[in-house]
């Protein structure tokens, strides 16, 4: 059962990015993460962000990303929403690292990252809206 | 407003870069900058001072390997001295420790440079 929500609307520019990680620090403590587990939650809702822009919006800077944050019990729930081009990860299949260093890739380790940092990384396009939601558990198994 | 600043040094010929603040999708363009800098003019033994760099993501790391295969290419390398805990596990996660020399400290990063480097799988 959900305890409660915030929700942080921002326009589409990486300018907004810190304050963004600002305020999942906040909701974070909130949840009872750790340290440990907060700083990862705030790397994952940043990357997803900055997708969401650079990705979404193609850079333009008059879209907005919502970022909603619902706490349970046991949880952290952080969805990422915008307006822009969605995305698929079905069309985007993650390269594996090792390929990835090996051709000194430049992109794409923003949704590594992701997965690396939260338990659960779910994709949902519905019509012109994309989400990105990222579950952080308390006392979770990852980074 | 950027949270973020590069600022340069050099210790004899080597080039070393202290970072400050917060590299992320907004200021990864002010680090690119300063490397291409480096490379224009002809520094390519370069040092990145993590000691004071409080958070990178992805676009960050990004940068680095831009840079590394035109500095390497050149003779040199980029060494990465530092780094916080916090800033050491992305590069952790992403198995950037295969790939880069990353030294506990400046000093040890500046000596390195007189040995071998590190695995470059």
């Amino acid at each position: 059962m959900a305890r409660c929500s915030h929700k942080l609307s921002i326009p589409s520019r990486t300018s907004q990015l810190a304050r963004v990680r600002r305020c999942v620090a906040v909701w974070a403590e909130e949840a009872g993460l750790s340290q440990k587990d907060a700083d990862a939650l705030q790397m994952a809702v940043d990357e997803a962000c900055a997708n969401a822009i650079e990705h979404g919006y193609a850079g333009k800077p008059d879209g907005t990303v919502d970022v909603l944050a619902t706490l349970k019990s046991n949880a952290i729930i952080v969805t990422v929403r915008h307006h822009g081009a969605p995305f698929n990860p079905d069309l985007h299949q993650r390269a594996a690292l090792t390929d990835m260093r090996k051709n000194r890739r430049k992109h794409g380790y923003g949704l590594h990252l992701m997965h690396k940092l939260v338990d659960e990384v779910r994709f949902k396009a519905s019509g012109r809206t994309s989400e990105v939601r990222l579950t952080k558990c308390r006392n979770g198994t990852k980074t | 407003m950027s949270n973020f600043s590069v600022s340069f040094r050099h210790r004899d010929d080597i080039c070393v870069l202290d970072l400050t603040g917060e590299l992320d999708a907004h200021t990864a363009a002010e680090f690119e900058a300063a490397l291409q800098k480096c490379v224009t003019e002809g520094d390519c033994k370069l040092v990145v001072q993590g000691k004071d760099l409080q958070y990178i993501s992805s676009a960050g790391l990004g940068v680095f390997m831009a840079f590394i295969e035109p500095v390497r290419d050149g003779g040199g390398d980029i060494k990465v001295a530092g780094l916080q805990p916090r800033v050491f596990t992305v590069f952790d996660l992403l198995g950037f420790p295969l790939l880069f020399d990353i030294l506990d400290t400046e000093d040890e990063a500046v000596a390195r440079f007189n040995g071998s480097p590190a695995d470059q799988s």
